[in-house]
Order: C-alpha cells, then structure tokens, then sequence
C-alpha cells in the first residue's frame, strides 16, 4: 500500500506540458531574417518560461501545409488570412500590435521615375507583390479602391516572397509596378539612395490592419493563452527586442 | 386581352431564362477552354520538387506531370500523350524538357512554354525562331546583385570583376549595362587561366571600391576564393559573390536567387499568360525575382564596415 502511495505521488503528470506551437506568417514584415527572428523569439520564450516552440514561414504554403499537419497553438497572421480563415479554423484573435499609436499600414503602389504610369492606367501592366491571398485581386480592389472601375483585376501580378524583391525587379525594370508597404518603402529608400530616386509612388491604399496574435480554438487553454499575452505586453528586455523585430511598439487586446 | 397579355409576358420571362441561361454556359464554356497544363520534367531531380509543387498550388488549374526521365526517347509515347491531353501551356524544369518543349511546340506555337531551372540558358537559344517560349533564369540578374551592394554600401560606384571571355562575356555584357542603369560603373578584366587571377585582381584594385566575384569555371576556384577573402581583408574592400559558399568562405556579402520562389513566379507567370493575355515573347527570360542575401558580420568587422540595421534586416540569412 505504500509503494502504491508512493509510485502514484511520483507517477508523471499525465497532463505535462509539451511544446506548444506557434507560428508566424508575415509576408510584409521589414524583416527577412527568419532564423535571427526565430533566435530572438526563442529567446524571450525561454526568458518568460513558456514551453512554446516558434516557427517562422516564408511561403503561405509551408505555413498552411504545417497547419495541416498539427494545428498550432498561436498563430502571427495577416489580417486578410484571419478574415478568410477565421471561422474554418477557430481562429481567436488575442493581440494586435501597435505602430506609432495606429493598428494600421498601408502599401504604396510605386512606378519607374518619369513614368506617366498612374493607378488607372496600369491595366494589363506587370505588378510585383507579396501575395496577399487566394482574393488577392479583390483585396487589392478594395484597398486601393479611388475609383470603382479600375480593373485591378487586369493587373498582371508577379508574387514576389518580400518587398525588398518586388522593390529590386521594379528599379531593375524587370516590372511596370511595385505594391509595397509604406514601412518598407521609407525603410528600404532611406538605405539605396538608387531605389528611392529611380521610384516615384503614384497612389495609396487604404488603412491596412496589421497581422494579429490569434490562438485556435481547441488548441490551448485560457491559461496559456493569458500566459503568452502577458509575456508580450510585460516590458522585459527580450520581449522589447521581439517587438522591435516586429517593427511595432506595444501590443493591445484584440478587439473586432 | 389579359390571356394574350399573360402569354407575351410568360414568352418574356422565357426568352429572358434562356438569355441567361446562354450567358453563363457561355462564361462556363470560355473558362473551361483553359486546359490542362502540362509540367515537362527532365528528370527525377529533387531539385524539382519544390518548384512543381509550388507551381501546381499556384497556378490553380489542372495540371499533370510528365517525365522525360532523362531521354527524349525514354518514352516514345510521351509526346502523343502530352499533347492528347491539350494543353494550355507546358511548364518546363530542367534543359532537357526546355529544349524538347521548344522543339514539340514548333509547330504548335499556340502553346506557350516556360522554362526554370536552367543553368546558363541563353547557351541554348530557347527564344530563337519561336515566339511561344518564355522563362525564369536560374542566376540572379547582375542589376540584382549591384542593388544589394549598393544597399549595404551605398558609396561603392566602382566595382571590379575578373572574367573569362570563354564563359562569361556574355554575362559580362548585361552586367555592364545593369551598372550603367543603376550609375555604376563595372571595371572587368578577363583572364584565360585560373592562376592568373591574383594577377588581374592587384590590377584591378587600385580602380575599384568593391568586387564581384562570378562564377565562372576560369575565375571561381578553391584557391583563388581563398587567396580572395583574405585580400578583401587586407584591402578593406566589399566583395559579393553569387553563390551562398563565397560568404560562407569569407566574402562579406552574396545574393543567389531564392529557388523556393521558382515555382510561384513560374506560376504567376502563368496565370498572367492564361487569364491576362500576356504574351511569352513579351516576358523574354525574367530574372528570378526572390533573392536570397546573405551576410558575413565576422568579415564586416574585420574590414571595419558598419552595417546599416535597416540593410541587415533585408539580408535573410547572417554569418556571425
């Protein structure tokens, strides 16, 4: 009876945690230096004890096809993915990040310098883009919506993985167009003087929400959940150099 | 009255189903015409498979794969079933399919052909005599790799290069004009033997701020790469070469294309040429447009060079 009492007080928890997943898609990021991403997101994990494994993705491919295989804990999606996805997922968005106090961008559609190229002419022009979805061409409709009959769907779109390639194929004229971010447009013209000056933007699009924290449901519990959003917004030296990977300021309750 | 009233209005309703009725089956019918696409393997090579699937997730439409298995006449039957098949386009991997597909779409230039995965493709001359043939090229466009020195140094103006006319002149001739597009200014110097490289590159330097390394058989050794990383040093100069192994040997930067992004440019390519009436011949050959960049801190810092953080961030993979 007491070796019975004894292996049961020390029998293994059958609940102990295993590494949670958590992954990140992020397409539009300034950031290309997935493994440095996932260094330094290893590193505030640890800091804040939290079994969560991080995983970068370049392509939506791998992303959704490793979503497949194991449904992750917490995802790092862009907006157009948490609209599509939300439901057929269980997606629940937790966190979004803050820039300069707004939860938005937006991408600036630039041409060659000199060009007469404008956003109503561009139909059946090469445009090189981070993919932005199986509704790409609506989307891009939507955002850049000045006049309702441009027909973005005309637009020949070249995907490119980042912007810093889409803004290349257009300085080298390989494109008519590049749709990029404002953050990376200034960022990556703010360090090649030819890029900035060979390039002239030409339209804006509307407010973008910025990717989101989200967990699915099901895969982790209130618990974990609330542990990582601490973490996040707890000011500690690792999770300020996470957010400055991000390229964000602070994070905020998700709140439709 | 009203009865006649009733029946011209039921004929109206009527007339107007059936309006739309042929509305859609013609809209279904225009769709239904894109066909199949065909992907041409040259072989089993698993450098391929990434690239297949990527374009088979992009591209949307039916696809099947064919594989010459390494011979044209491996298969005797493959052209017939190809093309029973008819195919809207056939997308080629490797010089083997490249080739046979410009061969087979001959007479059949209707079909458009892209092609990837193909080194040195212009020693082929796919887009000769056709009009169907477009492609991606395996090497990163030279404009590609000026840019990105340029965004780690943007002082660097004048770049040296040291080449071999046998492999190279060609490469050399576009390479001058990307630098003259970008308002630099390449100063190459060709060599015919390997061990005149030391040579060529002492002569060189005095002109130069910065140094490309090509891959070319003549230039690109073992010994000179190694003679070369430790002159960048001693001479405090940028060098970029095309291929990860010169940064992971020691030159502070490299940009090689990203060859996980063949089969989704493919696969853009495709769908602008199937659904936005672009045609091959006014694509030519694209550079592939995904870079990957990587960076050499250790040689930065031995060279005395401050990276710009914004630059870093661009770079996808660092050597600390």
């Amino acid at each position: 009876m007491l070796l019975i009492s004894i292996s049961v007080f020390y029998a293994p928890s059958a609940s102990a945690e295993s590494a949670i997943e958590f992954y990140y898609f992020n397409p539009d990021s300034f950031q290309s230096n997935l493994d440095q991403l996932k260094k330094e997101v290893s590193r505030f994990l640890i800091a804040a004890e939290l079994p969560i494994s991080f995983q970068p993705f370049a392509k939506l491919r791998d992303f959704e096809r490793e979503i497949q295989k194991k449904s992750p804990g917490f995802l790092f999606i862009p907006d157009w993915y948490l609209q599509i996805h939300r439901r057929e997922l269980g997606l629940q968005p937790l966190l979004k990040p803050l820039r300069n106090g707004s939860n938005t961008y937006t991408k600036i559609l630039l041409v060659p310098e000199h060009s007469n190229l404008t956003l109503i002419n561009l139909v059946k022009k090469t445009v090189a883009m981070t993919p932005m979805g199986p509704n790409s061409e609506q989307l891009l409709a939507d955002i850049l919506l000045q006049q309702p009959l441009i027909a973005t769907d005309s637009w020949r779109v070249i995907n490119t993985p980042k912007d810093y390639d889409a803004l290349m194929a257009l300085a080298l004229r390989q494109v008519d167009a590049a749709f990029v971010t404002d953050d990376n447009w200034n960022k990556i013209g703010g360090i090649n003087p030819h890029i900035k000056k060979s390039l002239q933007p030409v339209a804006e699009s509307l407010p973008i929400t910025m990717p989101s924290l989200c967990s699915i449901s099901g895969s982790v519990s209130k618990m974990q959940q609330d542990k990582l959003v601490h973490a996040l917004r707890n000011t500690t030296r690792e999770s300020v150099q996470f957010m400055e990977m991000l390229h964000i300021d602070t994070w905020k309750t998700y709140t439709d | 009255m009203i009865r006649g009233k009733l029946t011209l209005t039921s004929l109206g309703i009527v007339l107007l189903l059936l309006a739309v009725l042929c509305c859609k089956t013609a809209q279904a019918a225009g769709e239904s015409t894109i066909g199949p696409i065909a992907i041409l393997l040259s072989d089993s090579e698993s450098a391929y498979i990434t690239p297949v699937d990527d374009f088979i997730a992009g591209v949307e439409f039916t696809t099947t794969v064919y594989n010459l298995n390494g011979s044209i006449n491996s298969d005797p039957s493959l052209k017939k079933n190809l093309f029973a098949a008819r195919p809207s386009l056939i997308f080629a991997l490797g010089a083997k399919a490249a080739f046979v597909a410009k061969l087979w779409t001959e007479e059949r230039q209707d079909i458009p052909v892209i092609f990837a995965m193909v080194l040195n493709w212009q020693r082929y001359n796919f887009l000769d005599g056709q009009k169907n043939i477009t492609g991606i090229a395996m090497e990163t466009p030279p404009g590609s790799q000026f840019l990105t020195l340029t965004t780690f140094s943007p002082e660097s103006k004048r770049i040296g290069v040291i080449y071999s006319k046998e492999h190279s002149k060609h490469f050399i001739d576009q390479a001058t004009d990307a630098a003259k597009m970008l308002g630099l200014e390449l100063i190459p110097l060709p060599i015919d033997q390997s061990q005149n490289f030391s040579w060529a590159y002492k002569q060189l330097l005095p002109t130069i701020d910065s140094f490309w390394v090509l891959n070319d058989p003549i230039v690109y050794t073992l010994n000179n790469i190694d003679w070369l990383k430790t002159r960048c040093i001693k001479d405090r100069i940028l060098c970029i070469g095309q291929t990860e192994n010169a940064a992971k040997l020691g030159l502070l930067l490299s940009v090689n294309p990203d060859y996980n992004n063949i089969g989704s440019q493919a696969a853009s390519m495709a769908k602008n040429i199937l659904l936005r009436g672009q045609k091959p011949v006014e694509i030519g050959v694209m550079g592939s447009l995904g870079t990957h960049i990587l960076v050499n801190k250790s040689t930065a810092a031995k060279i005395d060079m401050k990276i710009n953080e914004n630059a870093l961030a661009t770079a996808t993979a660092v050597i600390e």
